[in-house]
């Protein structure tokens, strides 16, 4: 079940502390909670425990939502805020000399072939760190529209700005990515401009 | 060769949640969040710190209830009896001889100064002046300071502001100890100077070591040559560092809002201030990820005066 598919009187009667209503809220939102703790929190983050704190923070503060029916990007506000802050605990650790990566772990694969295996496993390793070298406007962008196929006024609304905004800085993120992926050896197609410039 | 689009969906398809992931998400929200395996629903139940503060204030002010009209009154006449007495007292007390003159701050020591009734030493003196106390510890003062008295444990030293050098003769004396709002130094057997400045206390060694503990970290112990600063860790001093930033590397902006934000010294009117300072300097320094993410935590606190400002900078930013 998709999590965009939660009906927005479901989310109004988990607001008013109906206990059914609230775990299936909390069901449907545990998978992209931590989807976007994976993939926006990047290695240095503990994708687990900031998604298990994200949906108590959710819990919490629930009854405070005044438009159920924003819910979605309300849930992804929380989760944004909360893996930049994590994120930027775990850059002054990594100062003062603590532990510092979690490596990338545990990457689901549906092919059994242990060679291809490895291949996709170093890949998306490479693609995790290449996507997290990117400011964290272009990253969100990125993530939402290529990685999870929505479009840009889906992401616009996630997001609360413009659709404008969104095609902006997914273009400009496509482009970094681009030029970051090329540069480290992947077989990546030139972006629109820079072919033109090779024609 | 594939598109950006088609290596972003093969990296998602990669880096995606199992369902065995998200069932351990669920179970340990069920069972080690909530005490004795209540089901999930029961988190939304559990209040937090400020709603407990909140009830707790509520059932105080109904236990209260409203002052009536005769406590009101009977306020007023105790008061008022209270104000009748204290000013009899002095008008009937008998003449005092008039106080004496309290000595001015010492110039320049070289004995160990007498004590005040309290048992400490106030010493305030200005340039560069020299204190010997009894031959085994000698103190170069420069700024404010408190000396404490000789109690037959380690020599303690409060200072305030400007630059003090000690000289402790090795095995002379149990130690010395001088300390500052940033940290202490211990003297084991050696001469260094304290500096407490605007960014904080500095601590360089001459000779021999001291064990420096700069506060909430760990004690160090510095050697010959060795210099270490103890940071400001007051919202004022935050703020004095974050108005000089201009000036400054983007990475001490990093490290003065990272102290700003964990440590949660400083009131959010000044935490705010110190966050638009820092992302403006790291936007200045063209670090516009880090300056994005500290913008986006100054823009999530709804009441912040800086609000205007960092929306301002935000669109600066996110114009390519």
């Amino acid at each position: 079940m998709s999590w965009l598919d939660i009906d927005p009187a479901v989310v109004a009667a988990a607001v008013d502390g109906d206990a059914q209503a609230l775990d299936r809220v909390v069901q449907a939102s545990l998978r992209p909670v931590l989807d976007w703790c994976i993939r926006l929190g990047g290695p240095t983050v503990d994708a687990d425990d900031l998604a298990h704190d994200v949906i108590v923070l959710v819990l919490r503060k629930l009854d405070g939502l005044r438009q159920p029916e924003r819910y979605p990007s309300w849930l992804f506000s929380l989760t944004r805020r909360e893996i930049v802050r994590r994120r930027r605990r775990a850059r002054l650790r990594a100062l003062f000399g603590g532990p510092l990566a979690q490596e990338l772990r545990d990457l689901p694969d549906p092919d059994p072939g242990p060679e291809v295996a490895v291949v996709r496993r170093r890949t998306a390793s490479l693609l995790t760190e290449l996507l997290h070298r990117l400011p964290e406007a272009q990253r969100v962008v990125l993530v939402l529209c290529d990685a999870e196929g929505r479009s840009a006024s889906e992401a616009a609304a996630l997001l609360g700005i413009p659709p404008g905004t969104v095609k902006s800085r997914l273009r400009l993120g496509r482009r970094r990515f681009r030029a970051l992926a090329a540069s480290s050896g992947l077989d990546i197609e030139p972006d629109a401009d820079a072919r033109a410039l090779g024609a | 060769m594939a598109t950006c689009e088609e290596l972003m969906r093969e990296w998602a398809a990669q880096v995606r949640a199992d369902d065995g992931r998200v069932e351990a998400l669920r179970e340990r929200l069920e069972t080690t969040t909530l005490p004795e395996h209540r089901p999930i629903t029961a988190l939304a139940e559990l209040p937090d710190a400020d709603d407990l503060r909140t009830a707790a204030l509520r059932r105080r002010l109904r236990r209260a209830g409203p002052a009536s009209a005769g406590a009101r009154l009977r306020l007023v006449g105790w008061s008022a009896l209270a104000a009748a007495i204290i000013l009899g007292l002095l008008l009937l007390r008998p003449d005092e001889p008039a106080p004496e003159a309290v000595p001015a701050p010492l110039a320049v020591s070289e004995d160990p100064p007498a004590l005040t009734p309290d048992g400490r030493v106030p010493l305030a003196l200005d340039g560069a002046s020299r204190v010997d106390l009894g031959g085994a510890v000698t103190l170069d003062w420069d700024g404010r300071g408190l000396l404490h008295p000789d109690d037959g444990g380690p020599r303690q030293l409060d200072w305030s502001d400007g630059r003090i050098t000690v000289d402790v003769v090795p095995g002379s004396t149990p130690g010395f100890v001088v300390s500052t709002v940033d940290g202490s130094v211990r003297v084991l057997g050696t001469r260094f100077t304290v500096t407490r400045g605007q960014d904080g206390t500095t601590v360089g060694v001459d000779r021999g070591r001291v064990r420096v503990t700069c506060s909430g970290l760990p004690p160090e112990q510095l050697g010959p040559g060795d210099r270490v600063l103890c940071p400001r860790r007051r919202a004022s001093g935050l703020l004095a560092q974050a108005s000089r930033l201009a000036d400054a590397e983007p990475d001490a902006a990093v490290a003065l809002l990272e102290a700003a934000l964990l440590d949660d010294v400083a009131p959010p009117p000044i935490r705010d201030e110190v966050l638009y300072v820092c992302a403006r300097t790291l936007a200045d320094a063209g670090r516009r990820a880090e300056a994005r993410a500290f913008l986006d935590e100054l823009l999530a606190r709804d009441a912040s005066l800086r609000r205007k400002d960092a929306e301002a900078l935000r669109e600066r930013l996110d114009t390519p």
